[in-house]
């Protein structure tokens, strides 16, 4: 399989342009470079990691690993150096790509020698605490549902996710693959994002609906993106109010909301403007995938999902590649809905997360005797989190509280971050029963 | 609960949000655009959400996600609805 340099980028792919912040730089530009690092690194034999937050080097970081057929984890930029070594050591890294393609050659190890030799990228799931999930994939199922076509006019994409996500790499692939211009924020905040969609007059943009609700609150009253043309929403459950309302204040573009998962890959899409997707697809399939559902839960067996987790994880996947997505469904009418999850994590704008690793983090807090982490549901984000706590007798309430949400951010990414912090009494909490981490209604 | 008790409710939260994730925001009014740069994200103002919504017992979202900008028009949303 070739992605773009064994056989040298089309002049399409090479007229796609990565815009971030002040600098630009063309995908022929990258590919020079990678080309370049590719020469003096031959015949090393080591996985690769990117650990930079910026598409160029990402997209970097593919073309040298697709040169040197060898593994490329992308790591998230938020772990800590600690989490990040040892993912280093277990996938046997040997070289780390930090931001403008700067290298960073790690010890080499005895075992490297014996090391496999195959292209094959690495992603990191989102959310929870503790070591991350890594997917390994293979680049031809990571292309799966990509077309190479050139759109016209020439396509300009907003990067709304970090590059170094499942979905933020389908969208710079996306992107460059058509030859397109992809606008990469310096600043992932929703007033940023929608500065840059309305300044620099985006025709395409993929995004959570917690992205999409929060952008039409922070566009401006009568913006229209007259240049937008493509609305994709993932992550996350479309809803129907949420898809009328984009409909309504974007008529012209076309709109999508895609199913995907860092395991499960990219899935299929919806194009009838309608939530959930039709029944029918449960008997027929949808893009070669097909879907069953199982007490109420949907399982896929797709050509795109990952190979295996890279990491020292189970997935959940029966016999004959079914793999179980977690997401609960109801067939209503001819048609499938996405309802909610059927294990404990929470999907808070489009990344997961798990309560009691959060109630973990906050019972290491002094002062803390206990805590019941909870999803409380809103129009805005799908959901936040909520910790209930009892503070150990005689403890400042504000004092304590201004422990937990330091320390919180200190261990947790933003959205794991409980918003909403409560104290209760010890009787209370005997009387609201330990671990009642179901959403509130 | 009146509007221009619920614009009060609003800002003093908006002020405290602020003042949790130590950033000044300056003033606060009824025309502060709440997604408009002054340091407040998407999870904040869901917070805000819920709490008018235990503070006034209604849900104007009850069919889903409805637009607004400004502090005016989120409190309007939770004076005029009528469950």
């Amino acid at each position: 399989m070739s992605l773009f340099l064994s056989k040298p980028l089309s002049p399409l792919n090479q007229s796609a342009r990565f815009l971030e912040g002040s600098i630009v730089s063309t995908a022929f530009d990258i590919a020079n470079r990678a080309r370049e690092l590719a020469a003096d690194f031959q015949g090393r034999r080591h996985a690769w990691m990117v650990r930079s937050s910026q598409a160029s080097d990402v997209f970097g970081a593919l073309l040298l690993c697709e040169s040197l057929q060898l593994p490329l984890v992308i790591c998230h930029t938020h772990l800590p150096t600690e989490q990040v070594r040892e993912i280093q050591e277990s996938q046997r890294v040997g070289a780390v790509i930090h931001p403008h393609m700067q290298i960073e050659r790690l010890p080499e190890t005895t075992d490297q020698k014996g090391q496999e030799s195959v292209f094959s990228i690495l992603l990191m799931t989102s959310g929870t605490t503790g070591k991350p999930k890594i997917a390994r994939h293979s680049p031809l199922h990571l292309l799966g549902r990509m077309r190479l076509v050139k759109s016209d006019p020439p396509a300009k994409w907003l990067l709304t996710y970090p590059p170094t996500t499942f979905a933020g790499v389908q969208v710079l692939l996306t992107a460059v693959l058509s030859g397109s211009e992809l606008i990469c924020p310096q600043n992932y905040d929703i007033f940023s994002l929608a500065q840059s969609a309305e300044e620099l007059n985006v025709s395409h943009i993929s995004g959570t609906p917690t992205f999409w609700r929060s952008l039409l609150v922070a566009l401006g009253a009568t913006s229209k993106l007259p240049a937008l043309r493509h609305v994709t929403l993932g992550g996350e459950i479309s809803d129907q109010a949420t898809l009328n309302r984009i409909r309504q204040r974007f008529p012209s573009a076309r709109i999508a909301h895609i199913y995907a998962s860092t395991e499960a890959g990219s899935l299929f899409s919806v194009h009838d403007g309608k939530a959930g997707f039709p029944s029918a697809w449960l008997e027929e399939g949808v893009d070669g995938t097909a879907l069953s559902v199982r007490d109420d839960v949907l399982w896929v067996r797709s050509p795109r999902r990952m190979l295996e987790y890279a990491s020292d994880h189970e997935a959940l996947m029966s016999q004959g590649g079914w793999l179980c997505t977690g997401d609960r469904v109801k067939i209503d009418e001819n048609r499938v809905y996405f309802v909610g999850r059927s294990d404990q994590i929470v999907n808070i704008g489009g990344s997961k997360v798990s309560p009691a690793d959060v109630e973990a983090v906050i019972l290491q807090v002094e002062g803390v005797s206990d805590v019941i982490v909870r999803a409380v549901r809103n129009p805005i984000t799908g959901f936040v989190l909520a910790a209930d706590i009892v503070a150990d007798r005689g403890v400042d309430q504000n004092v304590l509280r201004r422990l937990i949400v330091s320390h919180c951010r200190r261990s947790l990414s933003d959205f794991q971050i409980p918003r909403m912090i409560r104290f209760l009494s010890a009787s209370m909490q005997s009387y609201s029963g330990k671990k009642l981490t179901g959403e509130k209604t | 609960m009146e509007l221009r008790q619920l614009v009060s409710v609003i800002c003093v939260r908006v002020k405290s949000i602020a003042e949790d994730k130590g950033t000044s925001i300056g003033s606060v009014g009824a025309d502060t655009i709440l997604l408009g740069g002054i340091g407040l994200d998407s999870l904040d103002l869901a917070v805000i959400v819920v709490e008018l919504q235990e503070i006034t017992g209604k849900d104007p979202f009850q069919e889903g996600f409805i637009e607004f900008r400004t502090v005016h028009e989120l409190a309007v949303l939770f004076s005029n609805h009528d469950r």
